[in-house]
């Protein structure tokens, strides 16, 4: 029995260190700095020439092919147009973007974190980025809630990488900016409203993962939870926030960026 | 005995197809930790120092950001926290895009650092 426990613990271990690898922030540059650096300045100026002051941002950790049907980016944030105070006193125009992370020693909480865009973009496994830009009014009002703090009145730490939208048991980044999103549109930070609206109005994404697996991963890890979910698992995405505000006539423009994209941006990619 | 031994086989095998199986496609890419807030130095070195350093464009550290206003018919509420600046610049109505610093700008160290 003593063999077989330790076998297992080496098993967990060595997955849990596997995921780690592939999930953090942390984790060495795939890019050249130099390109990373570039591309996110590119981002910056693709948003600042279409006159953004929030978008939503989204960006791709591990490789497409990893990730479940419906499911195109994994980290999405909002990015928020602002006067930077570099360290030497100097200030500077440019986007801060506005993070829900997940706790590396502590997966199934998270914290919210300011960070720029060549931080956001560090360890990604594709220069790619999702933008989604509300319309001006939308903008306005996301602004004003961020001016009050509704980003933390409406944070769960408790953390799942497969979290329910429509209930505020556990959240991860997407939901988090969603609930940012609708907290600014209803003028209220009163979660029991927030998410009878979503579940109103929102469309999440099923996710295409077989319950066997669901079930090992909720199992095994701490930070994918499935007792929110009652049937399928929905989960919000880059891409369900982008409908979602595009179906309710609060989308001013999105696109894909890539370098390629960048290159000729008369070819930008419309989505 | 052979019966023993075949069933902790099964039971240790299974363990590890599970451990294989477990939904690491699910895995987010958000994590943020310690050592990412102690690898900013790291980052900054990558940035400035050799081959992979951003020509022509200084590298700073962040130390506050703070929403800019938007003007122009779309006044900020009474009291806001955002910045209002280069009126013409921010005007709703404007064309122009908004202007970006040159500069790398990447976050610093967390607090606990500076003590």
């Amino acid at each position: 029995m003593r063999k077989f426990l330790s076998i297992v613990f080496v098993a967990l271990s060595l997955k849990s260190a596997q995921v780690h690898a592939g999930s953090t922030q942390t984790g060495e540059p795939k890019f050249q700095p130099k390109e990373i650096a570039n591309f996110a300045k590119q981002v910056e100026r693709y948003s600042a020439a279409k006159r953004a002051h929030v978008f939503v941002i989204a960006r791709v950790g591990q490789p497409q092919d990893t990730l479940p049907e419906g499911v195109e980016f994994t980290h999405v944030a909002l990015a928020v147009y602002s006067q930077i105070t570099m360290a030497n006193g100097e200030k500077k125009p440019g986007y801060a973007i506005h993070n829900l992370y997940q706790l590396y020693d502590d997966p199934a909480k998270s914290s919210l974190i300011i960070d720029y865009p060549t931080d956001f973009f560090w360890a990604v496994d594709e220069l790619k980025a999702g933008i989604a830009i509300p319309t001006l009014p939308v903008q306005k009002q996301i602004l004003d809630a961020i001016n009050n703090d509704v980003p933390s009145k409406v944070h769960n730490p408790h953390y799942s990488l497969i979290a329910n939208p429509f209930n505020n048991q556990r959240q991860n980044c997407t939901e988090h900016t969603l609930n940012i999103i609708n907290a600014a549109l209803y003028k209220t930070t009163n979660m029991a409203q927030l998410k009878a609206n979503t579940k109103a109005y929102f469309k999440p994404q099923p996710l295409s993962v077989s319950p066997f697996k669901l079930f090992l991963g909720s199992v095994f890890k701490d930070e994918i939870y499935k007792k929110d979910h009652k049937g399928k698992v929905k989960i919000a995405t880059f891409t369900t926030i982008k409908d979602y505000l595009a179906n309710h006539n609060l989308l001013a423009h999105s696109a894909v960026i890539t370098p390629n994209m960048l290159s000729n941006i008369q070819n930008s990619q419309e989505i | 005995m052979l019966k023993q031994k075949l069933k902790h086989t099964l039971l240790v095998s299974t363990t590890l197809l599970a451990m294989q199986m477990a939904p690491q496609t699910l895995a987010s890419d958000n994590a943020s930790n310690a050592s990412h807030h102690a690898s900013q130095g790291s980052k900054y070195s990558a940035l400035t120092i050799g081959d992979s350093a951003v020509a022509g464009a200084q590298v700073s550290t962040a130390v506050v950001a703070i929403p800019l206003a938007i003007s122009g018919g779309l006044a900020m509420s009474a009291g806001s926290a955002s910045v209002s600046v280069a009126e013409s610049m921010m005007d709703a109505s404007s064309n122009k895009p908004l202007p970006i610093c040159e500069e790398v700008v990447i976050a610093g160290p967390p607090p606990s650092e500076s003590l």
